[in-house]
């Protein structure tokens, strides 16, 4: 035996497991703080801090300290600052490798909090592009006219339209005419007829006269009825003619009212004004979702296999008495010190296995009385029971929050805020398979706006400023339809009639001193187009009167034939 | 100090057969390509400590194998995947999938059972293969070795001397 073992080995492996014991308590607070750091910091694409963790094990137990997690799009601010978490573990579980808290509890929870050091990450990963319809924040509103040139390039003009489509009808009536002619009987037709007449004369054959005066007949009929299509064709190019003189009137009035009420074909006010920050909202609103996904859903390539909260390769499940998930929260208070006020609110069953618990992830916070509202409410449910694209709805309700100098946005270069104002807020998401249905309701009610001295002229702050500081209250409405990578943004507001009045006066008055310009480039541009329908409708006149001509001649033929 | 030293070298270069050489460089195989932190590699090395196997072949080969390991992990996956997967497999996984130890171990885990796996079947073949070598090539690997300037002033050092006075220790 002792050829084969060494029973001090034993001794050794003791000491090894005992001091390898000793070591993980010792050490057990450092390594969940590291395994809770790399772990959110991978899943959230930004450092995730903790001051501090403790974990006891009669009862299991765990506490977290000083929570810190960064926002990846600002480094140096925390999305979320928790002061302290504290949970039970269900010990039994742990020897499955199972995290179930049944219930734990987060205090002094606080969003966006500055940070001391950046939390980015050297390699972030790589967000997915998504794209409104358009780039709101990019859009500038000028309520300077554009050029002269610019205004009748922009504008669309009916007139021009209209000339275009003449000058290429009379273009193909003048060719179709001046072949038309060519093929009718003419000169060289009636000198036929003319010696076939003084041959006849000589001859006195009565069958052949007989047989001249047909020929003739038939050609004088093809003659008149080429005349009468002719005379139709004239009266209608001169009636089009003359509503070609009439367009550019139409289009001078049309052009004026169209400049007065939108500068720039800009027909959206409101979109100008929020539609930056509801750009904003959207977008932010889809990144967080897009990153809460970790937790609410594991990467599955086949059914019962997973990626493992931690650790390389994949987790198969197999079939068990009572299925549980790997990591659950069953229950998480969370008392959130908002700028608002304090609100407590619930999360329950927080797992990235629903399908195993068989039950969502709800989310409700309320509060009452709150210090600058009257109330919040805020309802959520991520349904991820029957698989990872089940859909995911939030309910959101502020009443009466006070507001006070609030930037909203630049219009035209002149900065607008709310100086102060009473707002009730009503927000919708729903995440389904169908797409993203984002509803934003925001009711201001008492409001008193302000323009700030901007890049804007002195004349345009004047007009907004008029038009602003007169209302006292408006609705903002906002949704977003589409895909989570492509979406629409529609934003509408009782704010934009007042905004339009003044533009309205503001551009009036600027194109009153370009009017006449504006009537010469016009008249310039469509010129040329008139000339060429002029001389094409004057060729068809002359094809006319070489039918009238030939009528004539062919007739006088006819009169001559000896009876 | 130098003394402690030289005895904790002394057991870890004991036990020089090729045999417990190779079987050491088996239970690497184990340590190395397996996730270290694992419930197997305690058995493992309890059998290290216990059984009479060279520890100074073990604690290298584990060094080496563990940096293999992370290059053969695509591998481990797909053999652990194809297992844990295997029809006739699933009334055994189930069943161990039941006890908490198991649970434990992590069986379930592709990349643990694919490693575990290849190197449970590498491990006869891997110990043979050591030995055999060693007996063949070993005193010529031993003469080079010591050629080499490491060891010449290992061999010059007050290790060297300690090394000698305490190599009877263990026998």
């Amino acid at each position: 035996m002792a050829r084969w073992f060494r029973w001090q080995g034993l001794v050794a492996f003791l000491l090894i497991v005992v001091a390898g014991a000793l070591l993980s308590l010792l050490f057990s607070d450092l390594l969940v703080k590291k395994s809770i750091e790399t772990t959110g910091t991978r899943l959230v694409g930004a450092r995730v801090e903790l001051e501090g963790a403790r974990l006891s094990f009669f009862p299991p137990a765990l506490t977290l300290k000083g929570l810190q997690v960064a926002d990846p799009d600002e480094p140096l601010t925390n999305a979320i600052e928790v002061a302290r978490i504290t949970g039970t573990l269900d010990g039994a579980s742990l020897l499955r490798r199972r995290v179930i808290i049944n219930e734990m509890s987060a205090a002094g929870v606080r969003l966006n909090t500055p940070r001391k050091t950046s939390g980015a990450l050297r390699e972030t990963p790589g967000n997915t592009t998504r794209r409104s319809e358009k780039p709101l924040s990019s859009q500038v509103l000028s309520l300077s006219l554009p050029g002269v040139e610019k205004i009748v390039e922009l504008a669309d003009l009916q007139s021009a339209k209209l000339a275009g489509a003449l000058q290429a009808e009379s273009k193909r009536a003048k060719k179709r005419w001046e072949k038309r002619l060519a093929d009718l009987p003419g000169r060289d037709k009636a000198a036929e007829y003319q010696r076939r007449i003084e041959t006849l004369k000589q001859t006195a054959a009565a069958g052949s006269a007989q047989g001249l005066r047909k020929d003739i007949l038939r050609d004088l009929e093809k003659l008149r009825g080429a005349q009468q299509e002719c005379a139709a064709e004239i009266a209608a190019l001169r009636e089009r003619t003359v509503q070609l003189e009439r367009a550019p009137l139409d289009d001078f009035r049309r052009l004026k009212e169209q400049v007065s009420t939108s500068p720039q074909g800009l027909d959206s006010f409101s979109r100008l004004l929020f539609g930056p920050g509801v750009s904003l909202w959207v977008e932010r609103a889809l990144l967080w979702h897009e990153r809460l996904q970790a937790f609410l859903h594991r990467v599955a390539p086949a059914k019962d296999i997973v990626r493992p909260l931690s650790g390389s390769g994949f987790d198969v499940r197999f079939r068990e008495k009572q299925p549980l998930p790997d990591f659950l929260i069953r229950s998480l208070t969370v008392a959130t010190q908002l700028w608002l006020g304090d609100v407590v609110g619930r999360v329950r069953h927080l797992t990235p296995d629903q399908n195993l618990l068989g039950q969502p992830m709800t989310v409700a916070f309320a509060g009452e009385g709150l210090p600058r509202a009257s109330s919040l409410t805020l309802e959520g449910e991520a349904d991820r029971v029957s698989g990872p694209t089940e859909g995911d709805t939030m309910k959101l309700r502020i009443k009466d929050f006070r507001v006070e100098n609030v930037a909203i946005s630049d219009l035209a270069g002149v900065p607008v805020s709310l100086v102060s104002g009473t707002c009730t807020l009503e927000a919708q998401a729903v995440f389904s398979q169908a797409g993203i249905f984002l509803d934003l309701n925001l009711a201001v009610d008492p409001a008193r706006l302000s323009v700030e001295p901007g890049k804007g002229s002195e004349s345009i702050r004047e007009a907004l400023s008029s038009a602003l500081e007169r209302t006292v209250r408006f609705n903002v409405k906002a949704s977003a339809r589409g895909t989570v990578k492509e979406y629409r943004i529609n934003i509408t507001s009782d704010l934009e009639d007042v905004l339009k009045e003044a533009v309205a006066v503001e551009v009036k008055g600027q194109f009153a001193e370009v009017e006449d310009q504006v009537r010469s480039v016009m008249a310039a541009k469509l010129s040329g187009p008139f000339r060429e329908v002029r001389v094409n409708i004057e060729a068809v006149e002359g094809a006319a009167r070489d039918l009238e001509t030939r009528l004539a001649q062919f007739t006088e033929l006819h009169n001559n034939l000896p009876q | 100090m130098v003394k402690v030293l030289a005895k904790v070298f002394k057991v870890l270069t004991s036990e020089t057969e090729p045999g417990q050489i190779g079987l050491a460089v088996s239970f690497a195989l184990v340590t190395g390509l397996t996730p270290f932190f694992s419930l197997h590699n305690l058995a493992v090395l309890f059998l290290v400590l216990v059984l009479r196997v060279n520890l100074l072949a073990f604690i290298l080969g584990t060094v080496l194998f563990s940096a293999v390991a992370s290059l053969l992990e695509p591998v481990f996956n797909w053999m652990g995947l194809a297992l844990l997967t295997a029809q006739p497999f699933e009334r055994l996984w189930t069943r161990l999938y039941q006890s908490p130890l198991w649970r434990l171990e992590g069986f379930n885990n592709s990349v643990v059972m694919g490693s575990l796996a290849i190197s449970l079947l590498l491990f006869l073949p891997v110990a043979l293969l050591t030995a055999s070598l060693i007996r063949r090539h070993g005193e010529r690997l031993l003469a080079r070795l010591r050629l080499t300037r490491l060891l010449q002033i290992l061999t010059a050092s007050r290790f060297h001397s300690a090394y000698q006075a305490v190599s009877g220790w263990g026998r």
